[in-house]
Formats: C-alpha cells, sequence, structure tokens
C-alpha cells in the first residue's frame, strides 16, 4: 500500500490480486445477489484508492481493509432497511467446474457447496461475519474484533457459536 | 471433560474451515477487475500530475520576475542604482524683502511695491543666502505689511514714479516754483492724493498757502 501510495501502479496490482477474492467472497455471502456484491467490492477498492494517504505503516492492511468493508456492509444493510440478515436464495452463481474431474464429481461438489450454502445462511448475520473473516483472511482474534468493532470475548462467542452451528447443520444435512 | 470439549470444538473447526476452503472459489467478473485496476491507474495519474504542476512553474516565474526587475532598472536607473544617493531638491529660503515701518512713508509706498515685487523675481537664491544678517525682525516686515494692506484697500492716491521725478528733476534744477505748481496741479486733478512729509513743506513754503 505504501508502495502504490508512492506511485507503484505494480504494486497496486500485487494488492488487488491477493485480496480481491476473498473480499468479493465477504460481500457476496452476506448480500442478496452477486450484483450487489460486486457494486460493494468495486465501492470499498474504490474507497481504498481514494484514502490511500490515510492508510498508516502502523496498521495491519488486511485490519485498514476490512474495517471499510465492513462499514460498507453496515451502511448497505441500513440502506436497505434489513434488521435481520438474508442470506442469498438465488442460484445464480457460478459452479466450480473443474476441467480435469469426471461429472459425477462436480455434481457431488456442487452439492455440498449448496449445502454449505443452506448453513452458511442460517448463520446470524454477526456470526456470519466473524466466521468469513477469519476463513477469507486468517486474522487474529483481537483484529477481527477491531474490524466487526466488538470486543475480543464477543468476538470470540460469535465465532464458536458459528462453527457450532455450522458443524451440526452439515452433520444433518448429511 | 473440558479438555474433550476444546478438542471436539477444534476438530468441528477444522473440519467446517476445510469446507469452506473447499468450496470458497468465487471470484469477481474480470470486467470489474479492469474497472478497479484502471480507476487505481487514473488516480495514480492524478496525483503523480498534481505535485509537479507546481514546481513546474517556479522556473518560469523566476525568469518572469528577474525580467521585471532587470526592466526597471534600465528604465527607471535613477531609482534603482544603489549607489547614487537619493536626489532631494535644494530647499530655497523664501526671499525676505529689506524693509521697515520706517521707510515705508504713505507717499512712497507704491514705489515701495514694486521694489518689493522686483526684487522678489531678481533676487537669487544665492543671494538671498550670503545675506542673512540684512534681514529685518519679522515684526518688522508683518508691521510693513499691515501699512501696506491699509494704503491699498483706503483708496489714497499718492505719487506716480514718473511724477516724483519730474517734481525732482524741477528741484534739482532749482526750479522750485515750478516744482510747486506742478503740485498744486496734481492735488486739483487728484484731490484724494497724499503727499509726502516734504512735498507738504514745499507747497506750504508758496506765498500763496501761506
Amino acid at each position: 500500500m505504501i508502495k502504490y501510495c508512492h506511485g507503484s501502479h505494480q504494486a497496486f496490482n500485487l494488492l488487488y490480486q491477493r485480496h480481491k477474492a476473498a473480499s468479493y467472497r465477504y460481500f457476496r455471502r452476506q448480500c442478496n445477489n452477486h450484483q450487489q456484491a460486486e457494486d460493494l467490492l468495486q465501492e470499498l477498492w474504490s474507497r481504498v484508492i481514494k484514502s490511500q494517504h490515510n492508510y498508516r505503516e502502523t496498521a495491519l492492511f488486511t485490519t485498514w481493509f476490512y474495517r471499510i468493508a465492513h462499514n460498507l456492509l453496515v451502511d448497505h444493510h441500513k440502506h436497505l432497511s434489513l434488521v435481520t440478515k438474508t442470506m442469498i436464495t438465488e442460484q445464480d452463481e457460478a459452479v466450480d467446474q473443474r476441467p480435469n474431474a469426471s461429472p459425477e464429481h462436480n455434481l457431488l461438489a456442487q452439492k455440498q457447496r449448496q449445502q454449505f450454502d443452506n448453513c452458511l445462511a442460517k448463520l446470524p448475520a454477526v456470526q456470519l461475519e466473524a466466521f468469513l473473516i477469519k476463513q477469507e483472511t486468517g486474522l487474529t482474534m483481537a483484529d477481527i474484533a477491531q474490524v466487526v468493532d466488538a470486543s475480543i470475548e464477543a468476538t470470540k462467542s460469535r465465532l464458536r457459536y458459528a462453527v457450532a452451528s455450522l458443524a451440526q447443520c452439515l452433520r444433518s444435512l448429511s | 471433560m473440558s479438555n474433550q470439549g476444546d478438542n471436539e470444538l477444534a476438530a468441528e473447526e477444522a473440519l467446517v474451515s476445510s469446507l469452506y476452503q473447499q468450496q470458497a472459489t468465487e471470484q469477481p467478473p474480470v470486467a470489474l477487475d479492469f474497472k478497479i485496476l484502471e480507476q487505481a491507474k487514473q488516480q495514480l495519474r492524478l496525483t503523480t500530475y498534481k505535485q509537479p504542476t507546481r514546481s513546474r512553474f517556479i522556473p518560469y516565474s523566476v525568469a518572469a520576475s528577474i525580467g521585471l526587475v532587470g526592466m526597471l532598472y534600465l528604465n527607471f536607473p535613477q531609482y534603482y542604482q544603489l549607489s547614487q544617493p537619493p536626489i532631494i531638491p535644494d530647499f530655497e529660503p523664501v526671499p525676505i524683502l529689506e524693509s521697515s515701518a520706517s521707510d515705508l512713508e504713505l507717499s512712497e509706498q507704491p514705489a515701495a511695491l514694486q521694489k518689493m515685487k522686483r526684487t522678489q523675481h531678481s533676487m537669487a537664491p544665492q543671494q538671498v543666502k550670503e545675506a542673512p544678517a540684512a534681514m529685518p525682525s519679522a515684526s518688522a516686515v508683518t508691521l510693513a505689511a499691515k501699512q501696506s494692506t491699509q494704503q491699498l484697500t483706503s483708496d489714497v492716491l499718492t505719487l506716480s514714479q514718473s511724477q516724483l521725478q519730474q517734481i525732482e528733476r524741477l528741484l534739482a534744477a532749482n526750479k522750485k516754483q515750478q516744482a510747486i505748481a506742478f503740485l498744486q496741479q496734481l492735488l486739483k486733478q487728484q484731490p484724494n492724493m497724499v503727499l509726502a512729509t516734504k512735498y507738504q513743506a514745499l507747497l506750504s513754503e508758496d506765498p500763496i498757502n501761506k
């Protein structure tokens, strides 16, 4: 980020390639459809570009980045007047088609994915956000707490409940 | 018991995490990637152009300033040459006339005034500087000015220069009677005329007046 501030587009490109998928999935799993996720992703990177000089070397880039993403999402949910999170219900997303995999394997993977998505959809918004940040970024509990603007204990609790709920859900489906 | 619970939780977490990582393969569209990267490039161009715009004009402004100063120096050297002292015009004191109340006799007032005027115009500043001792006191000058003002404002007529010269010429030629006759003629023509003491005494010598 510092290199980009000093005029290196290459540095930004590297940063974008490193974080684009994770940030996209972060929005994708918390929005109603892929269009909203794409809009939010574009807005997120736009804010990063514009507020590049606000970034301080002392802060971890991922923490700073997901803090912006969290605020964006909160604004988005406020805008939609959503009190409780609504999860993905549509089936418009691209299926992971592995070129060398057999059709049976692809079908099985698609089924597993749908089951996992259904389980994720049942999670409360705060638990889902904590879980997604943990899975996508690998940040420490303290950093996740900073991103979601909660205490470390509350964040730990959210994560624990999220994992337990997902495991229970997956067991019941299988 | 708690250790067992923690282990179970850790195992569940590992399982859920691996399942998530298996299916978390979505990527943003390529078009969106291009848009974002282009925006970053554009912002970079804006910020890199902003910084040199200030410094780019510095040489031009310096050159313009030097040119302006040079032009002023060449066109107006008397103001911009530091070696020469500033030009201050010499102080010229106002010429003060040598006169006093006793000199300003009523009959000789016009002549005195003319002399004052002539002196004012002809007297060089150098002469004025050289004769400071001859200057009358301020009170004398004020008194003379007062008297001359009074004379001019009361419509009193006095002898002209030519008349005075003629009388003086007649007296010099011992033609006292003719001078008296001339004075009487002038008094007849101008009854308001005031004569000097000398001429009044001359008129009183006339047997007819006695």
